[in-house]
């Protein structure tokens, strides 16, 4: 299923663009200050909302689909 | 290279939490026109794919069925159609396989924005045109719910109608959902201070509680959710106490916990002695309850118990 949706490659391409990104923050700002950035700031976004909801929502999606073809 | 940054930047963190929480936490309906304009321009330039249809339904449930009937060869113009079949119909007609995420989740993958948006604007770093233009157009999908870029459609799924948080910015909502979607599958969540939670236990009022459900419960934050939401001065005022932490005047912490022993054997049926064990959590100043095994007579003997059978002395908490 992952290939035919080619779900696979969307992850990829995202994640050349993570890497350049991080090559160029890595390159012009310390990493402390970036390890900084990341505790203070994305962290606590991704407590509040990637992590509660985002989760949450996959996790829904895959018991209702359980659920579903437990029917058939 | 930047090491340092200035007082006014540092303070400028918390602006960049609240301005990510609230894209993230934002319900507005999607405009299709600027769906199809920031989907294509993802697949365009992030993706390096083609443009295609772009559909968007009402939740990621509704995402994934419609998924799979794209994947079967079904066209875009088709599948708001075969979604209301799906939903609609006694029996599912097609068996759906088991999700499959891609990831990129629109207004929920707020943090990884946070984090470059910070930096970009207040460091004003130069990513170079083209890695600007894939980041700008990779950041645009944070207006979106669920994104999945097939490679014959695109769909999207709306953000949710409702998200409810608390002060303290975790999900709940006590009497209702905390995040409800529109459409097909009843998507709700229900949650209470950030512990996902059975409708039961958020939508029944605390005094109509049945204390026997307290007892389906496993999970110990459940557990914590229900005795806040019951009352924990009416659940004890059924038992009966058997040691408390005055009796121990020389232990600090037990004192700080305020560590009770009650006997909660009012609860079960032919059980003649239930401990349970009654303390204040120094973290989150809630109250919890849990039961400890039945051989333990004293608070020594229970928090003994719950340290798993180690004689520890509670120096600090961190």
């Amino acid at each position: 299923m992952m290939r035919k949706l080619c779900l696979g490659d969307v992850y990829l391409n995202v994640f050349d663009i993570r890497a350049d990104l991080a090559r160029v923050t890595q390159r012009h700002i310390s990493v402390d200050l970036l390890d900084r950035f990341q505790e203070q700031i994305a962290e606590t976004v991704h407590a509040r909302v990637t992590h509660p909801f985002a989760f949450q929502a996959r996790r829904l999606t895959r018991r209702f689909v359980k659920q579903e073809n437990t029917k058939k | 290279m930047i090491t340092e940054l200035l007082p006014e930047q540092e303070a400028l963190f918390p602006v960049y939490v609240q301005k990510w929480t609230d894209i993230g936490k934002n319900t507005d309906r999607l405009d299709p026109e600027e769906t199809r304009a920031i989907v294509h321009d993802f697949q365009e330039i992030v993706l390096l794919r083609a443009k295609t249809p772009v559909v968007i339904v009402e939740n990621p449930i509704e995402a994934w069925i419609a998924c799979n009937y794209a994947v079967m060869g079904h066209a875009a113009e088709e599948l708001p159609g075969l979604l209301k079949e799906y939903f609609e119909a006694e029996e599912p007609p097609i068996q759906v396989a088991s999700p499959v995420f891609p990831y990129q989740e629109g207004s929920f993958s707020t943090a990884i924005f946070s984090y470059y948006d910070y930096i970009l604007t207040e460091l004003k770093l130069d990513l170079g045109e083209e890695l600007r233009k894939r980041y700008e157009a990779w950041e645009r999908t944070s207006k979106l719910g669920f994104i999945y870029p097939l490679d014959n459609v695109c769909i999207v799924s709306q953000k949710p109608l409702e998200i409810h948080t608390d002060e303290e910015q975790r999900l709940h909502r006590d009497g209702g959902p905390a995040l409800t979607y529109a459409g097909y599958g009843d998507f709700q969540i229900f949650s209470l201070h950030g512990t996902r939670v059975e409708r039961y236990l958020a939508e029944t009022p605390g005094e109509q509680l049945d204390l026997a459900y307290y007892h389906t419960l496993k999970n110990a934050d459940q557990k914590a959710e229900f005795v806040r939401k019951y009352g924990v001065e009416r659940m004890l005022g059924l038992g009966k106490k058997i040691d408390s932490f005055e009796n121990y005047p020389d232990e600090e912490w037990w004192q700080r916990s305020e560590y009770e022993l009650w006997d909660m054997a009012c609860l079960f049926e032919n059980v003649p002695y239930a401990p349970h064990l009654k303390m204040l959590n120094q973290t989150t100043k809630i109250w919890h309850v849990e039961g400890v095994s039945p051989e333990c007579r004293s608070i020594p003997q229970a928090i003994n118990f719950r340290l798993g059978g180690e004689n520890m002395k509670i120096v600090d908490i961190a």
